[in-house]
């Protein structure tokens, strides 16, 4: 029993130190995503949501964001209904995820930081690479502010001949995250 | 011109009965269900089940076990994000509420309605 003694220290005191980091977490339920084709059409392709889901660990930069695609809510509720059904596939593929790692992130400075990451969408993945976000330290809180751009068809969605000329080919995806501390 | 008025008439009375039929369909459907209810639901591996529910205002019962700034989370589970602030509402209270489902978060483990609003016992 004695010889395992030196050995059980030796585990407990790497796992507290890792236990700890572990617990350097921020976190949102409340994360905006919107996404607008910006073109001046009489009906604007452009929808929010405002329950996106995102973690956050501090220690790697790495960063997880959920979105589901029936929270995005348009103006036009008949074009919400399209979306879902015709485009998007919501019963289908009911979320998109953006998950990766913001790389030069510092829990002690503000500053534009980039990401790279995979984000997914209607079953489809797209690899991002740095992306600019503007990254925010607050009390307690981190803020991270973006904008990308997407082009419709890398995810494999159909649109029908008769509507092609009225559906954007690019897309711009603002993300706006308030993240608060975890606290245990 | 009688005829042309009649006609004009009888195309606005079509007109606002199927508007109305339309909204009306669209707003009266509504669910009564508990969280374990909702959750059992949603597990049930049924497409149709699961739109059946997104398709349909849910009339939500449990009990409050976090309360946020414009949000609720009822029975531990059920994430329920308010159009307005919410006042009078405590941790442990019974409520009733009336939301749209949107979907299971897998990065928190908690299924989500959007839209809520308090419903009068």
């Amino acid at each position: 029993m004695k010889q395992f003694i030196p050995f059980l220290l030796i585990v407990i005191g790497f796992s507290v130190p890792l236990n700890l980091q572990a617990q350097q977490q921020y976190l949102t339920r409340n994360g905006i995503i919107t996404f607008d084709s910006k073109l001046n059409s009489f009906v604007p392709v452009k929808a929010e949501n405002s329950s996106v889901s995102a973690i956050l660990n501090v220690d790697g930069g790495e960063i997880a964001v959920l979105a589901l695609v029936k929270g995005f809510s348009f103006k036009n509720s008949l074009m919400e209904e399209h979306f879902n059904e015709s485009y998007a596939e919501s019963d289908i593929h009911p979320k998109t995820t953006f998950t990766g790692k913001i790389s030069n992130f510092d829990i002690q400075d503000s500053k534009t930081c980039l990401f790279s990451g995979v984000l997914s969408f209607h079953g489809v993945e797209k690899q991002l690479n740095e992306i600019p976000l503007i990254v925010e330290i607050k009390n307690n809180r981190i803020g991270i502010n973006g904008e990308f751009q997407l082009v419709v068809s890398d995810f494999d969605i159909k649109v029908p001949r008769i509507v092609r000329s009225k559906i954007p080919e690019k897309i711009y995806v603002s993300i706006n995250l308030d993240l608060e501390k975890l606290n245990n | 011109m009688r005829k042309v008025v009649a006609l004009i008439i009888a195309f606005a009375v079509v007109s606002t009965t199927v508007y109305v039929c339309f909204f009306l369909d669209r707003l009266a459907p509504s669910i009564e269900l508990s969280s374990a209810e909702l959750i059992y639901k949603f597990s049930m591996d049924n497409t149709s089940n699961k739109s059946n529910l997104s398709e349909n205002n849910i009339l939500l019962s449990g009990a409050v076990t976090t309360v946020k700034k414009s949000a609720l989370i009822v029975d531990k589970k059920i994430f329920c994000k308010f159009k307005n602030g919410i006042s009078d509402v405590k941790v442990g209270d019974t409520i009733r509420l009336l939301g749209k489902f949107i979907g299971y978060d897998e990065l928190f483990q908690e299924y989500k309605l959007n839209d809520c609003s308090i419903v009068n016992q």
